[in-house]
């Protein structure tokens, strides 16, 4: 069964590549694609960057699809969405592209696989555990549990083995690429988060192919430093990107903090779909990179939103 | 509680009474869920007025039992100010677990729309294939509201469109279709909707039937008023109560977090903000 297929041993010293390239070489037309991060590191660079190579009909699955999926649905590049919520939290006010898409079809009709928080986040940890599906107590009665599903994922019951007792259960998903924004990597793929994680760490290592970015790229050494730190290790890693500022309007901790006034305006800036096609413009395909998008959110406001440093929790690894 | 407490305020809206009346139902000694974004605030000034102790779990995974330090109404919960003052910082099935494992006493949640066993609908008005409005998903209501031995419900409008007789989606669960039919789907006996509270009413719920009924007024509201504008034939209670008003101290710490939460971007209708530059 294809969905269980893991990736394959990667052992190579030094996969740093530029965004472009990570995009060109892992993700494809038709592919279900995971992005990683709740809040803190949404890939918001990998996703611009892969509307700008127009790759079509993707299906995007993660917990909390936000602004990040309404991106992505506006520009057309994906055809069906995996996701518990998607809207704008600042407000909160819709997610226009989301609206448009399934109230006009514009730019296309989408499938909006609709999930629960614990059903997306227990059929990533499935696909994690390289197990066929995980059992939950919730979501029977529901809409959500009755609710057609595309791509297999529709939910089930089964009785307990062991205590007869009937549950719900999920199935596994094992998207064929991942990418994450991250605080640090190694040059290898050894990818360090702190935080909040959310669906992240079971989310990446279920996926077939990985692309890390990282705000840092570090020292193996100073991995090893805190191992509990990594959510995924290098062997499953394909590309490691550096792109500071990548998780830019979202945090990233440590970092930089939410562009709360940007996110807000984005409702108000893509309301219409000739605003949308407007912002695209200015924010996503008339710009080369995530160096062009820095320069034109300005120094100023990216010496407003750098985080303050706050080092705390240093602990006695001796044995 | 402090004499000073004990005055009323004798002018405020609606909306902050609802965000009082919500606030008075969260103990010091709870398990709550604590969701994005009216309960967020109710859930604040619970921290600030009189459950400073109270231990929260949000859905991002992190748990935290102190009050906030600075004590401003973070953005969202994953503001990333939340971190450096959490007891546990995990990952979302940590958070879903713990409702899972029974141990959630309290939660709140915000819901568009709601009938009268307390199921609710986030997802979409009108047909699915057809959408009149696409609404957001449930995210982790749908578990919050199954798996909490208590549900407390916000809605920020009483109206028809907001109290329907039949949802177009159910995404949260209540009771389902009332009587036994939410233990027979599955769920903990032990759990369920508690009570819905509007800006004109508290309503709680039928100990067999599950039906929802009017327990309790707002100040100078009337049970025709809420039944007028509720889209199902209301019950009432034989004896319906009468909510305090809100005291001097509760509408303080009130619109300094409703002050606060214009500074982070929520949008407050111009109604419900009339006394916050007094």
């Amino acid at each position: 069964m294809t969905l269980f297929k893991l990736g394959g041993v990667k052992r190579i010293s030094n996969k740093i590549m530029t965004m472009e390239e990570a995009i060109k070489k892992s993700v494809h037309n038709n592919d279900l694609v995971f992005l990683g991060g709740f809040s803190n590191g949404i890939p918001f660079s990998a996703a611009h960057e892969i509307i700008r190579q127009n790759i079509k009909n993707l299906k995007i699955c993660k917990c909390s699809g936000g602004m990040l999926f309404d991106q992505l649905i506006g520009a057309g590049v994906t055809d069906q969405i995996i996701t518990s919520h998607c809207w704008n939290p600042h407000g909160p006010q819709p997610a226009w592209n989301l609206k448009r898409a399934m109230e006009e079809g514009i730019p296309q009709k989408i499938v909006y696989n609709e999930q629960s928080l614990f059903m997306i986040n227990m059929s990533f940890f499935a696909g994690y555990m390289g197990v066929p599906f995980m059992p939950i107590r919730s979501i029977v009665g529901t809409d959500i549990y009755d609710h057609p599903k595309e791509v297999g994922l529709k939910a089930a019951r089964i009785e307990c083995p062991f205590t007869g007792e009937e549950l719900c259960v999920v199935p596994a998903i094992n998207p064929d690429v991942g990418v994450i924004q991250v605080q640090r990597s190694d040059s290898e793929g050894n990818a360090q988060m702190w935080g909040l994680i959310g669906d992240t760490k079971f989310g990446i290592n279920s996926c077939k192919k990985i692309i890390v970015a990282a705000e840092e790229i570090v020292d193996k050494k100073v991995i090893m430093e805190s191992p509990e730190r990594t959510i995924v290790s290098a062997n499953k890693v394909d590309a490691v990107v550096h792109e500071p500022w990548g998780g830019h309007p979202s945090y990233i901790q440590g970092f930089y903090y939410t562009d709360l006034e940007y996110r807000f305006n984005y409702a108000k800036e893509t309301k219409t779909v000739e605003d949308w096609k407007n912002w695209l413009e200015k924010w996503v395909t008339g710009l080369d990179d995530r160096e062009d998008y820095l320069k034109l959110l300005g120094t100023e406001k990216i010496k407003k939103l750098k985080a303050k440093s706050l080092i705390q929790g240093a602990v006695d690894y001796g044995y | 509680m402090d004499i000073d407490e004990k005055i009323y305020c004798k002018e405020y809206t609606s909306f902050e009474m609802m965000l009082v009346s919500a606030c008075r139902q969260i103990k010091d000694e709870d398990i709550v869920f604590n969701a994005f974004h009216w309960p967020f605030l109710a859930v604040h000034m619970a921290k600030l007025l009189h459950a400073p102790n109270l231990f929260t779990v949000l859905e991002v995974g992190l748990f935290q039992d102190e009050l906030p330090k600075p004590d401003k109404l973070p953005y969202s919960i994953s503001d990333p100010v939340l971190i450096p003052n959490s007891l546990f910082i995990g990952d979302s099935i940590d958070a879903l677990s713990v409702l899972q494992r029974g141990e959630v006493t309290l939660a709140l949640l915000s819901t568009s729309s709601i009938d009268k066993y307390g199921n609710c609908n986030t997802t979409v008005i009108g047909p699915y294939q057809k959408p009149i409005y696409r609404l957001p998903g449930g995210g982790g209501a749908t578990e919050i509201a199954g798996l909490s031995k208590k549900v407390i419900y916000l809605v920020d409008d009483h109206s028809k469109y907001r109290f329907i007789k039949k949802l177009d989606f159910i995404t949260d669960p209540g009771y389902l279709k009332g009587y036994d039919s939410r233990i027979k789907a599955g769920y903990p006996p032990d759990t369920g909707p508690e009570a819905i509270i509007s800006p004109l009413c508290i309503m709680r719920f039928d100990s067999v039937t599950k039906e929802a009924y009017l327990d309790a007024l707002h100040p100078n509201i009337t049970i025709e008023q809420v039944k007028e504008k509720t889209d199902w034939d209301l019950n009432v209670a034989k004896e319906v109560k009468e909510v305090e008003p809100p005291t001097i101290r509760e509408i303080e710490i009130c619109r300094k977090t409703m002050r606060d939460a214009i500074d982070q971007f929520y949008i407050l209708k111009p109604e419900w903000t009339i006394y916050l530059d007094k």
